[in-house]
């Protein structure tokens, strides 16, 4: 019997695409466009920080939103979904400061909840960067800033997974709000990709123009500047050792401080009475 | 040795192509599911901020590990000498590239963007498992085309050396699948060196199983015969990788129970949420590796096909199982992003959130199987991937053959070339 074996051009019609996929780019070009230093270095005289004074923030309890999270969503054109689409879109409204209850486990005690306003950290080994298959996540070397590149990000997702602290969420669902209505400084927020705070980077904030949330807090809880000039608030605030980062364990070095994690003295004896 | 020939089906009869106009339908189910969450955006998912990682990813996982399986017993024959196995090298090659097909298609299907599917090939990060894995995923492509080219063309010297480099580039592929997961520091959950090994294990077990089901089905539908010594054969293999999984996921558990941090994670798959418990101890352990283990070991049903097809499919959807178990849990469980205190918020902090995929999904994961059951269907009519001709093979272990003193074929006594 005769073997059915197959030409060349058969083939190459029905593997051809298939190896078209495969022409893999000569390995010699993953060394040459290493991403590694520009998104590791650390030595930028300028590296914007945050610190948040867990005994200034009062949550906004008194408002019908907190001022920081709704000063964000002007700003920066972060839908607040949940209010347009019910209680469904919760699972995927986008927030970029949100204002958390946390509190303390101890067991056989009922600890009263406090606020705590959480964002992206702005790590200096940001593992969202590290992750990201196509370097559309990078820490800005000028001042620190990890910024997304919406036309360079795929929606593959693997920055929410890898970031510990739920700073990022990829865009489910268009702004129901008309782009005349938004801020036109800020662009329009893109489909199927990755987002989460800038510290305001549109801003000017070399020339000392604050993110939203900071220069909106009514409690003056939110703090903004070069933590590499020992003469900003946010410096001395950190150079005090009274600040914590969240998460400390994974070394990740984040650049948002709180204040008053654990309660200072004078809330202590507020407590007490 | 024995020459062997093979050959296209014939594919002419209704039923073929019923099926084929069938599976068309779900696979276009597929692309306009994904289409239609492409424009309108992953809220039509159940994905939430959560759980941004579902069911494609699970899919994406399970595939990437059946090619594996496909690819050894195309590759039995060249690394481990069976020659016997090389009757089965076209076809379990040809699978194994396709279920790597079908592995990136739901994969890409998932992204955000798949508009921006070529970026990974130019914007490279080298720090990034997954950028890394372009270019495995890529030339393990590659290298599964040459391998089934070389084996088109009848060249035992081509064959031998491109499936050995398939089956080490495989090592490869399987590894940077698991550490895509593995190296994820910020989620208890993922962080596991053993994970891109039991990757490389559970891809092999399940793989081979699924392989034994598609060979045989195909041989029975093409009414060609296929001496069950093959199956017996590849199912000592399985049961030996089935064994494998299990200590290799029962020491990884074990070791997490035995850190408070990752006591929570384990306790909540273990003894808490309903779903996971179901898929931990009923669908991985109990039909994914004991039964299997059991069946494969008794004397009473160890040498009969039908027992042996069966403890292969319940390992496919054990396995199914695990991979789940990979992806989702790590999701699903609340972030410890405040040790020792419990968030509450309006982004779900502090909170298990439950993850049920929604209708688009659906018609996205039956449509990629419809997808490459076309693909696989289609193939055998264009390209010479089955034997012609009844397949035997010499008795290796004669205990076997002593285990079954009427060696069961599938099929008519006499081959029927040119089938369905």
């Amino acid at each position: 019997m005769a073997n059915e074996g197959m030409d060349r051009r058969t083939f190459l019609k029905f593997g051809g695409l298939i190896a078209a996929a495969g022409a893999a780019m000569p390995a010699s070009q993953l060394l040459v466009t290493s991403g590694m230093a520009s998104s590791n270095s650390t030595n930028t005289s300028l590296q914007y920080s945050m610190t948040v004074d867990l005994n200034k923030c009062d949550g906004c309890y008194q408002y019908d939103k907190k001022i920081c999270e709704q000063a964000c969503r002007d700003e920066n054109n972060v839908p607040d979904l949940q209010a347009y689409y019910g209680e469904d879109a919760k699972r995927y409204t986008p927030y970029w400061i949100r204002v958390a209850d946390m509190q303390q486990e101890v067991p056989g005690a009922e600890i009263d909840p406090r606020p705590i306003p959480l964002l992206c950290v702005h790590c200096t080994e940001p593992p969202c960067v590290h992750v990201c298959p196509t370097k559309a996540s990078f820490r800005r070397e000028k001042d620190g800033i990890v910024l997304i590149d919406e036309h360079r990000c795929i929606g593959c997702r693997y920055c929410v997974i890898a970031c510990p602290y739920r700073a990022r969420t990829i865009v489910f669902r268009d702004n129901p709000v008309p782009r005349d209505d938004q801020n036109a400084k800020v662009p329009a927020m893109m489909l199927g990709v990755a987002t989460k705070c800038t510290f305001c980077a549109h801003k000017d904030l070399d020339a000392g123009e604050l993110p939203a949330c900071v220069e909106q807090c009514p409690k003056q809880a939110l703090t903004f500047g070069n933590r590499d000039d020992a003469n900003t608030t946010v410096a001395k605030q950190v150079a005090s050792g009274d600040t914590q980062v969240l998460r400390a364990n994974l070394e990740l070095k984040p650049n948002v401080f709180y204040l008053g994690l654990s309660r200072q003295q004078a809330a202590l004896d507020e407590v007490l009475g | 040795m024995a020459k062997y020939y093979f050959s296209r089906i014939e594919g002419k009869s209704g039923r073929y192509w019923v099926t084929i106009a069938l599976l068309a339908g779900l696979a276009l189910g597929w692309v306009v599911a994904s289409l239609i969450r492409f424009t309108q955006g992953f809220y039509l998912s159940g994905l939430s901020t959560s759980v941004t990682w579902g069911g494609a990813k699970v899919l994406f996982v399970l595939f990437v590990g059946l090619s594996a399986g496909s690819l050894m017993i195309s590759g039995l024959a060249v690394i481990f000498k069976q020659k016997e196995y090389k009757v089965l090298g076209r076809v379990a090659a040809f699978n194994s590239v396709l279920f790597m097909v079908g592995a990136l298609s739901i994969l890409i299907s998932d992204w955000g963007r798949f508009d921006r599917l070529f970026l990974p090939f130019y914007m490279i990060n080298p720090r990034s498992m997954l950028s890394l894995n372009a270019f495995i995923y890529s030339t393990y492509l590659t290298v599964g085309v040459l391998y089934l080219w070389a084996q088109f063309k009848e060249s035992e010297r081509w064959s031998n050396v491109m499936g050995t480099v398939a089956v080490i580039t495989a090592v490869f592929v399987h590894s940077g699948t698991g550490f895509i997961f593995g190296i994820i520091n910020g989620r208890d959950m993922y962080f596991s060196s053993i994970t891109p090994l039991a990757f490389v294990i559970a891809a092999l077990s399940s793989g081979t199983a699924l392989a034994m089901l598609i060979l045989y089905f195909t041989f029975k539908y093409t009414k060609r015969e296929v001496d069950m010594r093959f199956f017996l054969q590849l199912s000592k293999i399985m049961l030996g990788l089935i064994i494998f999984v299990f200590y290799l996921v029962t020491i990884e558990h074990l070791t997490h129970l035995y850190d408070p941090e990752f006591q929570a994670g384990e306790k909540f798959i273990m003894f808490q949420n309903p779903f996971f418990m179901f898929v931990f101890w009923i669908q991985l352990y109990g039909i994914g590796l004991i039964i299997p283990i059991f069946i494969l070991f008794n004397p009473s049903t160890r040498n009969k096909l039908g027992w042996i097809l069966g403890a292969s499919a319940m390992h496919v959807f054990g396995v199914l199982g695990e991979r789940m178990l990979f992806i989702l849990p790590g999701q699903v469980l609340a972030q410890p992003i405040l040790p020792g205190y419990t968030l509450t918020s309006g982004f779900q902090d502090g909170v298990n959130i439950t993850y049920i995929p929604h209708l688009i999904e659906w018609f996205q994961f039956i449509g990629i199987f419809g997808f490459l059951a076309l693909v696989y269907m289609l193939a055998l009519k264009i390209l010479p991937l089955m034997p012609t001709e009844g397949v035997f093979i010499k008795p290796v272990h004669e205990e076997v053959v002593a285990d079954e003193p009427e060696a069961e074929s599938i099929g008519p006594a006499e081959p029927v070339a040119e089938g369905a």
